[in-house]
């Protein structure tokens, strides 16, 4: 089971949690070629190890947050709010 | 029924979502000798009227429903700083009562909450998951109170009685 630091409502189980997806790098500027662009836009950013991603405490209080989770482990690294 | 509880399902209440800033919230609350609660996921009570702190800038007010042409208007005229706002939403929610010794049981069946009083205080609440839907825990003397979308009043009471 995982539990997530929810940065209001402190520790929570999963279920309550709906994930927002890996946190992306800044948009590329438009003279990316076409490749980079496609990478940037359909690419999922899936490491094996630490990964920063968003989850939203849908069924708590509402909040978005940012932590780092090991995608193997489950770690969780940061929780930057 | 094998469990020792019993649940009710309870008349409307007025119920006012705010959100906002929170010292303009603590002002708008104050001519209610209301104040806000000092720790998260907990409520402050004056009479009849029950406030949930349930996230960063929101509040929830419970009152009987027939406080509710005072309360509307008191809370829901604009604050021109729009600093603070106030919707009523008493048409929302469906409330439960859930007592008796074993409603902690209940609890651990209906939500992943730790709902045992080392983890929940006297005066807990907040949302969680209730049988897969959102909902609203409170605690009371006796146990708990939920609320629920109104529209899942019907598929919750169904799950009580087959408790
Ligand atoms: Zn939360």
């Amino acid at each position: 089971m995982l539990t997530l630091p929810c940065p209001f409502c402190g520790e929570r189980d999963e279920t309550e949690f709906v994930n927002g997806g890996p946190t992306k790098p800044p948009r590329p500027d438009i003279t990316v070629t076409n490749s980079e662009w496609i990478d940037w836009l359909t690419v999922p950013i899936n490491p094996i190890g630490y990964v920063e991603e968003k989850w939203w405490h849908a069924k708590g209080c509402g909040a978005w947050f940012t932590i780092k989770r090991h995608t193997v482990t489950h770690d969780i690294a940061k929780l930057d709010g | 029924m094998g469990y020792q509880i019993s649940t009710e399902r309870q008349a409307l209440q007025a119920t006012f979502d705010i959100k906002g800033v929170k010292a303009a919230v603590a002002r708008k609350l104050s001519p209610l000798g209301l104040a806000l609660p000092s720790d998260r996921n907990t409520t402050s009570r004056s009479n009849d009227i029950t406030l949930c702190w349930i996230g960063k800038s929101h509040w929830l007010l419970v009152a009987p429903a027939e406080m509710e042409t005072q309360l509307k208007a008191s809370l829901v005229p604009d604050d021109t700083t729009h600093d603070c706002r106030v919707v009523l939403v008493s048409d929302v929610f469906t409330f439960f009562s859930i007592t008796g010794p074993q409603a902690n049981d209940i609890m651990a069946i209906a939500s992943p909450l730790d709902t045992r009083p080392k983890k929940f205080p006297e005066n807990g609440s907040t949302f969680s998951e209730l049988f897969g839907i959102r909902g609203l825990i409170l605690r009371q003397p006796n146990g708990f109170t939920i609320a629920i979308e109104q529209s899942y009043a019907d598929m919750v009471a169904a799950y009580f009685r087959k408790i």
